[in-house]
């Protein structure tokens, strides 16, 4: 896929819908193309303002307490693992469900 | 830590509200970027302070798109746990936090949809919703807010001011989780119409934000 291309798709990507097949085209091209990455830079700051636009919730007073439950647990076994370690600062801080988080296009 | 654990005390017993979290004044000074640094050293001052930046909307994002409120909640929850968990998934150079993390839980939102199979009839917002004034992340950072509530304000005038059918696609496509190919279907439109229609919107949304992004 040639600049041209990427950018006629570039649009429908950063909304998340292009198809696979096209968004893995995307994906191979912009890795090496500063141009086209800046462009998908832009559109996605574009799409990520949609999110602005719409009604904005306040969020459940459980989701905070659920968050800090939940975090609080998984820092116990890295605490206790440093310990044991003897060694201090930063860890690895391997989540249970740790999945990549990099946006990506729907497959 | 222990003021961490402090907060779930008190939480469990019914001492603290936490429907409003009071971050730490110190770390409401600091950039997003710096409190996602922070993160890599277990700094949970930062991580309140994320959340108390971000956690409403996050969570308003994974409601518009599942529309479940209860889903919305899960789903938010494990982009904060994540974002915990893995902190070096964001890289600053690559684009604005805020940014990554709405296209996170967008991304997140729409799998969650896809894998439930729950091809439910989208259908935009009403005018009241969109017209809803952001009541704005938290009451702790004013600034943050008046920050979020003018790009708010300039995204729904930029999107009112689309056709109808250049909105429509856009709407589907981000909100619903469409490919065009599936707009095109769903609206008994030719692909090519559909692909020309995201193309001309997101070209005009793009010259309406331009000031906005801009002052990024």
């Amino acid at each position: 896929m040639d600049c041209e291309q990427v950018m006629e798709l570039l649009d429908a990507y950063a909304l998340g819908a292009a198809d696979a097949h096209e968004a893995a085209a995307i994906e191979e091209h912009v890795a090496d193309c500063v141009r086209c990455w800046s462009s998908l830079d832009a559109a996605q700051r574009v799409a990520a303002s949609l999110a602005l636009s719409t009604a904005q919730q306040k969020a459940p007073p459980s989701l905070l307490s659920r968050v800090l439950a939940e975090t609080e647990r998984r820092q116990r076994p890295e605490a206790a693992a440093r310990a044991l370690a003897g060694g201090h600062g930063r860890t690895g801080g391997r989540g249970r469900r740790g999945a990549r988080l990099r946006p990506r296009p729907p497959g | 830590m222990v003021r961490n654990r402090r907060l779930l005390n008190e939480l469990k017993s019914g001492l603290a509200r936490v429907d409003v979290l009071s971050s730490d004044p110190e770390y409401r000074q600091l950039g997003d970027d710096e409190l996602m640094r922070r993160l890599f050293y277990r700094d949970r001052r930062a991580f309140e302070a994320i959340f108390d930046r971000y956690g409403d909307l996050v969570y308003s994002m994974a409601l518009r798109v599942l529309r479940d409120p209860h889903l919305a909640e899960d789903i938010s929850q494990e982009i904060f746990v994540r974002l915990w968990s893995k902190p070096g998934s964001y890289v600053a150079e690559r684009g604005r936090f805020l940014t990554w993390l709405i296209s996170v839980t967008r991304n997140r939102a729409v799998d969650e949809v896809r894998s439930r199979g729950r091809r439910q009839r989208y259908e935009t917002a009403s005018p009241e919703e969109q017209e809803r004034e952001l009541p704005a992340g938290n009451a702790n950072d004013p600034a943050l807010n008046a920050q979020l509530a003018e790009e708010a304000r300039s995204a729904r005038a930029a999107l009112a001011g689309l056709p109808g059918e250049q909105r429509q696609v856009i709407e589907l496509a981000y909100f619903g989780g469409l490919t065009q190919q599936e707009i095109s279907q769903r609206l008994g439109q030719p692909l090519g119409t559909v692909k020309t229609r995201i193309r001309l919107g997101m070209q005009k949304l793009r010259a309406a934000l331009a000031p906005e992004m801009k002052r990024e």
